[in-house]
């Protein structure tokens, strides 16, 4: 059994390239996946310590229009465990765009409060020095640095209700990164100070409370007024995890997508580094030795290459994560809010994952080989040529595995319309279904090109396409795994195209104003009524339209709602996927509501339908006349006419107009005096060219992602051809050998392995194709419909589905080359004896 | 082709063992609870100026003085029993409410929030039967309405701690209190009512505790109020009676740079007398010279008792296992002069409070000989500035 052993091993050493392909191949996809795997959990945990650094470990927490004189009662006269928040957004400086958090937190009631605060630890003496000077903020080191403040500087900023100074008196010393991040640009102040600084006296932001059973939810909503609502925090926090998911899912699906690419470049490489060894076995066997042996010598080979992967596979993965990271974070600000997801988190689900694939899934890939090689009989293992005869007859049984997937893969798409886990699953099995097909359209392929190939290649092109029949097994796994990693890529790619396009066809669309302006969300007073004078006595106008986003309360939540009135034109701009039978614009003057695609999608709503909205504790119905596509918001909003919404809400106030200019009208002159007049601050003026820019940029910072991990798959894909090829062309080692003695040049030889190699790239990239369009037909119409309820029309660009093509057989090309600048050159006799 | 040696492969192995290990065995992420903030540096100058100090007696006015006085810089209620169940069970309570007062900022924010009055209250329990001590504290600003003093009807709260009264009539300063808190696990809810008359502590209620001028206090004290209410400890609520005192005091700056702390006793006797006593440390643990008390006898008449006149001595420490401080929570007090000598022991070792402000304040139990006759009370020990 040593004896076996060694030679076993022997063999390993004589030829290390193969194993270090192998190797190389499993490690890049354990990389890829630990890498996604890392980038998402990091950036959930990141994202729930935001929110818990922030808000402690509360229970419940109170929104709306809370006055100050409720919080007294909640925690006077009640002796409620309960902590106010004023919070908003400012900037340090009109032209630097940072935004900055300002938090204004009661400290001395947060160290009173058994919740669990970050800044629970803040000694009482600063707590009173924060609070007995007015107009102080504290902020992280980390902050501090990277803004340039020093201790003791006074930072101008400006919020929507004024500019003021603040006077930075000390640093925050966060304990741990976690902590480190999420109080990143958040200045912590008195109450007192943010609420004078936000322009919110009398008023806070949130009450977080911590209750526990005894306390009377029902009894405490109540005597609560009409306008202040009182929600679970634990279903906030699912809520708000819940604006992430939908972004998790997609980095999820790329994720698995590398993991298939892996799966299959596993398959590949364990498959061949069995079979290689077809004649090695076939000596031992005659030697003597047993089926058992070889068994155990292969699984063992197997067990080391996988977990030497998995280890180069975690160590790459972690580094790879990082650089993820930053795009995650970049996404993630773009779509939500600023946090930094800077902290790497390697969970144990990450490195069982990682043994599972790199040694599990290696070992069970490995198996059928095993299986086959093992129980060949020594005589026909030392001719080669015929195990792999055995495997062709599979075409026909592979054709019918492949349709059975792509049905069941259909039917899990079909059978439930809502879960996106079902969705990849489905996709994934439909994919995995057209994958099974290749050997035979390979075959078809093939048949088809030799002619042609003859005639132009004469004999060496024959000989190439020829190389494929002498085993077709390795050849299409390798076409199969080159397609699986196009076919991913040309599927985001064309996702992300289709996205891309239908959201600048949306804005220009929806975008019929000449000139907008608009005001932050987070302020609450909007423009001012001098402002609307201004576009009243402007020249060069010939109308405006004013618009309001309010946030208000349903029954689940809050609902974003879009009081405009841009005038009947830009009511146009709505595009409807259904509306009622009836004149839109006046049942839209008359109060009926038109809500977002997201919006139906997630209230599965039909027309006819009402949407409830609260007026206090009143519910008004709104009757829904039509669904318009929407990309603003993947929550949704419910737009009604802005004279509806100050009728029954009473609220004047304005977050922006649209400006209709008179025609051969200076844009530009209109916007700079409406620039210079405009009163309200960090009011901005906009051109309809600048808003929709400034749209589709940050649309593409929330795709930056799916670029990179787009650009992975491909990379993975390469390796995994290179190594596929490689071994391949090093098990054709000896058929070149033998060409070269019966004299084909070098050069031939060259020209003969390039063109298979070519001819194999050329296939994998025609096959990507169709897989691709299927894949990113899948993606656009139920992950992203399932994850974000957006409809998107799908958009064929010829330039991704030729750059696959060409990406595949200039890959294809480079591995051959890489192969056979090593081969051919070798001394014949040596290598006929199978002589390193 | 050259074949690796396997020496070289195996130190590739190994290497690769090694970093695999790393991987697997590198710390877990830190977790959010350990919290550990603290501001570098505090760059202010608090303006001092603005306060008043105490120099001299001054004319106490009932019931205005009961309650705050927003020139000087701290003041404090203090509230202290001892009661017992109707079985007789044993139980000591503490409630206290501070003021510390900031320098006034030039800079407004017109918000109601601003504030430079901080209010802290302290409440303590102390199950003699079962021998726990409970201890809570809370803070919260002196606006929004969020803790607040007000003289008359009196009315002192700090959040949802609350002490509210009225004068009681032909009694001079004389109050009728409820004390209502719930601290973490444990409440009170005792009615407080004064059966003496106000006792001005030092040279009529001025206390001078520093030598430099202006370091010292205004100080009056009730000291025999009967008491009777609702104490609940872990659920359970038991109905108890018994005594407590109440002490007020203010100033803007008491202590010189020299003295580090002081140990404080209230002591109310079973044949209706009461003695107070504090001394305050130096650096070197001995007793300053301003240390001084009052006797009060059973009609409410008072007798100053200075250092030179008492011997106060522990004769025994306890040190707390988790903070690792020791408090001489056992005494010895003497006034030769009047043949009294008492020996005043805690009614349990564990009565520090160890919160942000850490001291031992505790139930205590007083036996002794005034000459020839018996007498025994209990009263309340305070031990500050240990470390």
């Amino acid at each position: 059994m040593k004896i076996i052993f060694l030679s076993w091993f022997r063999e390993i050493l004589r030829r290390p390239t193969l194993t270090i392909l192998s190797i190389v191949g499993v490690a890049l996809g354990i990389a890829t996946v630990v890498a996604v795997d890392i980038a998402n959990e990091s950036a959930k945990r990141s994202f729930l310590a935001a929110n818990e650094t922030i808000s402690g470990s509360t229970t419940h927490r109170f929104t709306g229009r809370i006055t100050d004189e409720l919080y007294r009662h909640l925690r006077v006269d009640l002796g409620l465990d309960v902590t106010p928040v004023v919070e908003g957004l400012i900037e340090s400086d009109r032209s630097n765009t940072t935004q900055l958090r300002l938090y204004g937190v009661d400290l001395l009631a947060e160290i009173s409060a058994s919740s669990n605060y970050a800044w629970r630890e803040v000694s009482i003496e600063n707590a009173a020095t924060l609070l007995s000077n007015p107009f102080t903020v504290l902020v992280t080191r980390d902050t501090a640095n990277s803004l340039g403040w020093s201790v003791g500087q006074e930072i101008p900023v400006s919020s929507a209700d004024g500019d003021f100074k603040l006077t930075l008196i000390g640093l925050l010393e966060p304990a741990n990164p976690l902590q480190a991040q999420s109080l990143r640009f958040v200045l912590l102040t008195d109450i007192a100070t943010a609420q004078s600084v936000l322009g919110k006296q009398g008023y806070l932001s949130v009450i977080h409370a911590l209750f526990d059973e005894s306390v009377q939810i029902n009894s405490i909503e109540a005597f609560l007024p009409d306008d202040v609502y009182i929600e679970s925090q634990i279903g906030q926090s699912d809520s708000q995890a819940a604006l992430t998911r939908a972004f998790q899912i997609n980095l999820t699906a790329l994720g698995l997508l590398a993991f298939m690419v892996a799966m299959f470049l596993i398959y590949n490489t364990t498959s061949f580094t069995i079979t290689r060894r077809q004649r090695h076995i076939g000596m031992i066997r005659a030697l003597g030795a047993l089926q058992r042996d070889i068994v155990l010598c292969a699984l063992l080979e197997v067990l080391i290459i996988g977990a030497i992967a998995t280890i180069i596979g975690l160590l790459v993965g972690i580094q790879l994560s990082t650089f993820l990271l930053e795009l995650v974070e970049q996404s993630i600000a773009t779509l939500y809010f600023p946090i930094l997801a800077d902290i790497t988190v390697l969970s144990f689900v990450t490195i069982v994952k990682a043994i599972m694939l790199g040694i599990g899934a290696t070992i069970l890939l490995a198996l059928p080989a095993i299986r086959k090689i093992s129980s060949t009989a020594p005589s026909i293992a030392i001719g080669r040529s015929q195990v792999e005869t055995q495997s062709t007859d599979s075409g026909s049984k592979l054709f019918v595995i492949g349709c059975s997937l792509a049905v069941l893969g259909t039917l899990v798409l079909l059978g439930n319309q809502q879960s996106i886990v079902l969705g990849f699953f489905g996709i994934f099995l439909v994919v995995i279904g057209y994958l099974q097909l290749i050997p035979l359209m390979t075959d078809g392929l093939k048949r088809l090109l030799r002619p042609i190939v003859k005639r132009i290649f004469g004999v060496q092109g024959v000989m190439a396409i020829r190389a494929f029949s002498s085993r077709p097994g390795q050849t299409s796994t390798t076409i199969a795994v080159l397609c699986l990693a196009l076919s991913a890529t040309v599927g985001v790619d064309i996702m992300v195209s289709s996205f891309r396009q239908t959201v600048d066809e949306w804005l220009t669309s929806r975008l019929r104003g000449d000139i907008y302006i608009t005001t932050p969300s987070q302020s609450d007073s909007g423009l001012a009524s001098v402002d609307v004078e201004l576009l009243e006595n402007l020249e060069g106008i010939a109308s405006f339209g004013l618009a309001k986003w309010a946030e208000i309360p349903d029954a689940s939540g809050t609902t974003t709602v879009f009081a405009v009135d841009y005038g009947e034109n830009a009511f146009n701009g709505f595009q409807f996927k259904k509306k009622a039978d009836v004149d839109l614009w006046r049942e839209f003057n008359a109060g009926a509501a038109i809500v977002s695609e997201p919006y139906a999608y997630r209230n599965s709503i039909q027309i006819g339908d009402t949407v409830d909205l609260f007026i206090g504790r009143k519910s008004v119905q709104f009757p829904i006349v039509g669904v318009f596509f929407d990309y603003s918001s993947d929550q949704g909003i419910v737009a009604i006419h802005r004279d509806t919404y100050v009728r029954l809400f009473n609220d004047h106030t304005i977050s922006s107009a649209a400006i209709f200019a008179k025609p051969e009208t200076d844009l530009q002159t209109i916007a700079d005096t409406i620039e210079q007049r405009v009163l309200t601050p960090r009011a901005r003026v906009w051109r309809n060219q600048e808003l929709h820019d400034a749209s589709m940029q940050i649309f593409d910072q929330t795709f930056a992602i799916t670029y990179v991990l787009r650009t992975l798959a491909i990379i993975v894909a390469f390796v995994a051809v290179l190594s596929a090829l490689a071994t391949l062309q090093i098990e054709r080692e000896r058929e070149l050998v033998v060409l070269r003695t019966i004299g084909f040049t070098v050069r031939q030889n060259w020209s003969i392995a390039s063109f298979e190699t070519g001819v194999m790239g050329l296939l994998a990239g025609i096959f990507s194709l169709p897989a691709g369009i299927l894949m990113a037909w899948l993606l656009i119409w139920v992950i992203e419909q399932r994850s974000f309820g957006w409809t998107m029309k799908m958009q064929l660009d010829p330039l991704i589905l030729i750059g696959a093509v060409t990406l595949s057989v200039v890959a294809a090309l480079i591995a051959g080359a890489i192969v056979a600048w090593r081969k051919v050159r070798k001394v014949p006799a040596m290598a006929l004896q199978g002589m390193d | 082709m050259a074949s690796i040696r396997p020496s070289i492969f195996a130190v590739i192995c190994v290497l690769l063992v090694t970093a695999a290990l790393w991987i697997f065995y590198s710390p877990d992420p830190p977790e959010l609870e350990s919290s550990n903030l603290s501001i570098s540096e505090d760059i202010l100058q608090l303006d001092n100026q603005n306060f008043t100090l105490v120099r001299g007696p001054r004319e106490f006015n009932f019931p205005d003085d009961h309650g705050p006085h927003l020139e000087f810089r701290s003041e404090w209620w203090y509230f202290t029993g001892n009661v017992v169940t109707s079985n007789g069970e044993h139980y000591g309570y503490q409630f206290t409410i501070f003021r510390q007062a900031n320098g006034e900022s030039k800079r407004k924010t017109h918000s109601d929030w601003e504030s430079n009055q901080i209010y802290m209250a302290h409440m303590a329990l102390t199950d003699t039967e079962n021998n726990k001590f409970y201890s809570d504290e809370i803070f919260a600003r002196g606006a929004a309405g969020l803790a607040q003093v007000v003289a008359s009807p009196f009315s002192a709260h700090v959040d949802h701690w609350s002490a509210t009264g009225r004068l009681i009539n032909d009694c001079t300063g004389c109050m009728a209190l409820n004390l209502r808190a719930e601290g973490d696990g444990f409440a009170i809810d005792l009615d407080l009512k004064s059966i003496k008359p106000v006792v001005y502590q030092g040279d009529r209620g001025f206390s001078q505790k520093g030598n430099t001028p202006g370091n010292a206090s205004h100080y009056y004290s009730l000291t025999r109020m009967e008491t009777k209410g609702n104490i609940s400890v872990g659920g359970t609520n038991e109905a108890v009676n018994g005594l407590s005192w109440m002490d007020h005091e203010w100033s803007t700056s008491a202590l010189d740079d020299q003295l580090v702390g002081w140990d404080w006793v209230s002591l109310q006797f079973d044949d209706g007398r009461e003695l107070m006593y504090y001394q305050l440390r130096t650096e070197d643990g001995k007793a300053f010279e301003t240390s001084e008390g009052t006797l009060v006898d059973e009609i409410g008449g008072t007798e100053r008792l200075i250092k030179e006149n008492v011997e106060f001595n522990s004769t025994r420490t306890w040190t707390n296992p988790s903070t690792n401080v020791s408090y001489p929570v056992a005494w010895t007090l003497k006034i030769p002069d009047k043949n009294l000598s008492l020996m005043i022991k805690p009614m349990i070792d564990a009565q520090e409070h160890d919160n942000i402000f850490r001291y031992w304040e505790g139930a205590v139990s007083v036996v002794g000989m005034e000459g020839t006759k018996h007498i025994a009370g209990s009263g309340y020990l305070e031990l500050v500035g240990y470390e």
